[in-house]
């Protein structure tokens, strides 16, 4: 008997007149991984959604179709949403906004305190999950001091900590480091191996390839295709979708040889002579002994752990905090700078879409065009979908460069859920505009754009 | 109970403060908000406007002592520029003195609650005082959500100084409403969003679960939270008998 088993499942947001899934029909056995796929909106998040009972309960709307969790034969729909947390475990994107406990130890316990488990078992719960985790440095340590990938996988260890047997992730590795994704690889291998259901929707596929036992994409609401995994292998199909074509080279390989292609012994752009920086006299060095030479028409990628201050290396660049020792020079110290921060809707100010990017008439319309924004063009920028808004954050950091020789362009992490059509979007504009002279700065952990950009990396930390 | 024990073990402190049942706290501060406004004599208000601030002192809270202190003296400036410069008439030292020693308690008491008390043993508190669940976890989703609102504060100011959008100091009288469009709105956006995911978060973890019984942290009254909470009444008592007797 199917573990998760869907029939003609259909849902439909409240206040929409367009079902945002529609005839899903999905089997899912016992110690299965299944991975959603699809473009941003086509409708894997509100799948997630359905399994673990937030729809429609607490995202309410119109849900038809049969949904069986379980060998319960009573209709999923039934259970009290407080009661599919001992069944479902849960992660969402954006860890932080899940956390109710000061500290990881507490965080973890909480769920269990909450369903009056014993305490020898919970003890030996938390343990295997500190230590599955990696996780076992930092019990103690406050949740607002972790970085987003440790924040990521205490978020999972929660949701798996009443040892539910079926575990759903939206976008699992779009904080994680190299590192992190090896620990959450391995964590999930455990928890399949002990028949642990999975359910994974994700952009970012090439890391999770041996776990996978069943693709399912989705486009507008619909299933498109469920079968082999390696359908990810086909080119046409995967562009037909959105979907990233699978990368195949790791991390640490294949950017170095790239490292000095387009130098040719001219000037750097800028420079960084044994750069540090800490947040206060009293805090540790986040970063220090930074070197480096940054040369016109040069894609370079920042990578390490997280929290080995990526962001804040972009900051210094940028301006907005003054290394504590070192230098950083400029070479024209009149060159343009732009950079897109993670968090798109906290860094939109004006009233339209077209508002935003600050060019000439012509110019606004071109870039529109260019990030597929000219449809929201008259549109608050708040009521953006998050892919719309994140694209509109990068339309007007590219356009504040214009096409100014010797600009730098700092990204920090700019494909975190951006399906394949966006991110060839992104590579295209990131090369034309190297083509042009500028700088490119990212910090990323997504081997795909890495990839495809075949940037230098400047490993810190 | 011992991993009830271990949860509420929230390391926020060790003071006497950081020990005290949080009912003793929230009755301190109606003790202070309901007694303290009674008062009309400026020795008593000062005398008890320092032990209001001793508590958050021995609690450890010197930062937040500053943070009062700025807030005042700010205030202060501001009513000083609004009473001679702009209404033109001399300003009313004696009442704004009283004002100002009238609010600070009930201010420190709150912070003193705030600030020394786990969301865990608060909830629990407010359980064991009647409220009920779906209330208790509102007020927990809220006060981690205000742990959060620094943070989220800090991005859009770093995100206004990227996108050239600048903001000085004159910005907020000189031009109100344009600069609460740009700093408030995006906040307030992304505090609505916010909300949703932890209020969704919190239903996946089980806490809005129908138990009235629930225990987040073991919480009892013992013989110092009485002693410390008797004595603050008299205290307060003490002080609103003499200072109407003197009046």
């Amino acid at each position: 008997m199917a573990h998760i088993k869907l029939r003609d499942v259909g849902f439909r947001f409240g206040s929409r007149t367009i079902n945002s899934l529609d005839s899903i029909s999905l089997d899912v056995q016992h110690g299965e991984c299944v991975l959603l796929a699809g473009r941003s909106g086509s409708g894997k998040s509100t799948l997630l959604h359905v399994l673990s009972g937030l729809v429609p309960e607490y995202y309410q709307g119109d849900l038809q179709g049969c949904i069986r969790i379980g060998k319960d034969e009573q209709r999923w729909r039934d259970v009290p949403l407080w009661k599919k947390s001992i069944s479902v475990g849960t992660v969402f994107q954006e860890p932080r906004h899940q956390f109710f406990s000061a500290r990881v130890e507490q965080e973890l316990l909480l769920s269990r305190v909450r369903h009056k488990h014993e305490h020898e078992e919970s003890e030996r719960q938390l343990n295997v999950l500190l230590n599955n985790l990696g996780l076992q440095k930092m019990r103690h340590r406050l949740l607002d001091t972790l970085s987003s990938g440790e924040q990521q996988r205490v978020a999972i260890g929660t949701a798996m900590s009443l040892a539910p047997k079926i575990l759903v992730l939206d976008e699992p590795s779009a904080n994680l480091s190299a590192d992190g994704i090896v620990i959450l690889l391995q964590f999930l291998q455990k928890e399949k191996a002990k028949g642990t259901t999975i359910v994974i929707a994700e952009h970012r596929f090439s890391w999770m390839r041996e776990l996978v036992d069943q693709l399912v994409v989705l486009d507008k609401g619909s299933i498109v295709y469920k079968g082999n995994k390696d359908k990810l292998d086909d080119l046409v199909f995967c562009e037909e979708f959105g979907l990233r074509f699978q990368v195949s080279v790791k991390l640490e390989e294949g950017v170095n040889s790239k490292k000095s292609s387009c130098r040719n012994g001219s000037a750097p752009v800028f420079t960084l002579d044994q750069v540090g920086f800490r947040y206060g006299k009293k805090q540790d060095w986040l970063l220090r002994h930074l070197d480096g030479k940054f040369y016109s028409g040069e894609v370079v990628a920042i990578t390490g752990k997280n929290g080995c201050g990526k962001t804040t290396l972009l900051s210094l660049l940028f301006g907005l905090h003054k290394s504590g020792e070192g230098m950083i020079t400029f070479t024209n110290p009149e060159s343009v700078k732009a950079l897109a921060l993670q968090h798109p809707d906290l860094q939109l100010f004006a009233s339209t879409v077209v508002e935003e990017i600050s060019a000439d008439k012509g110019a606004q319309e071109e870039w529109l065009t260019r990030f597929n924004l000219e449809q929201v063009r008259d549109c608050h920028p708040l009521t953006l979908s998050g892919g719309e808004m994140q694209r509109l954050v990068l339309a007007a950091a590219f356009a504040r460069l214009r096409e100014s020789f010797e600009s730098t362009l700092l990204l920090d992490e700019p494909t975190s859920g951006m399906d394949g059509h966006q991110l060839e979007c992104l590579v295209s504009e990131i090369k034309k505009l190297c083509e042009q002279g500028a700088t490119v700065v990212m910090a990323t952990h997504d081997p795909d754009l890495l990839q495809a950009t075949g940037a230098a990396i400047l490993e810190i930390g | 109970m011992e991993m009830v024990s271990r949860l509420q073990a929230a390391q926020y402190g060790e003071s006497f403060f950081h020990s005290l049942d949080p009912r003793v706290k929230m009755g301190l501060a109606l003790i202070f908000s309901l007694i303290g406004p009674l008062i009309e004599n400026q020795l008593m208000l000062g005398i008890l406007t320092i032990t209001a601030m001793s508590y958050l002192l021995l609690a450890g809270q010197r930062r937040v002592l500053l943070f009062i202190g700025a807030f005042f003296v700010i205030s202060m400036v501001m009513y000083l520029f609004i009473e001679a410069l702009i209404l033109s008439r001399p300003p009313k030292f004696m009442e704004y003195l009283t004002l100002t020693l009238t609010m600070l308690p009930i201010m420190c008491i709150g912070l003193l609650l705030g600030m020394t008390t786990s969301i865990e043993k608060l909830v629990t508190a407010l359980g064991k005082l009647g409220m009920p669940t779906g209330m208790r976890y509102a007020v927990m989703v809220a006060m981690r959500y205000v742990a959060m609102l620094g943070r989220e504060m800090r991005h859009v100011v770093q995100a206004m100084k990227v996108r050239g959008v600048m903001v000085g100091w004159k910005d907020p009288f000189t031009h109100p409403v344009s600069t609460m469009r740009i700093i408030l709105i995006p906040l307030l956006i992304r505090s609505f969003k916010v909300a949703d995911r932890m209020g969704a978060a919190a239903e996946l973890r089980g806490l809005s679960a129908p138990d009235n019984e629930l225990q987040l942290a073991e919480l009892s009254m013992k013989s110092e939270d009485w002693i410390f909470l008797v004595t603050n009444l008299a205290l307060v008592g003490g002080l609103w008998l003499i200072s109407n007797s003197v009046m």
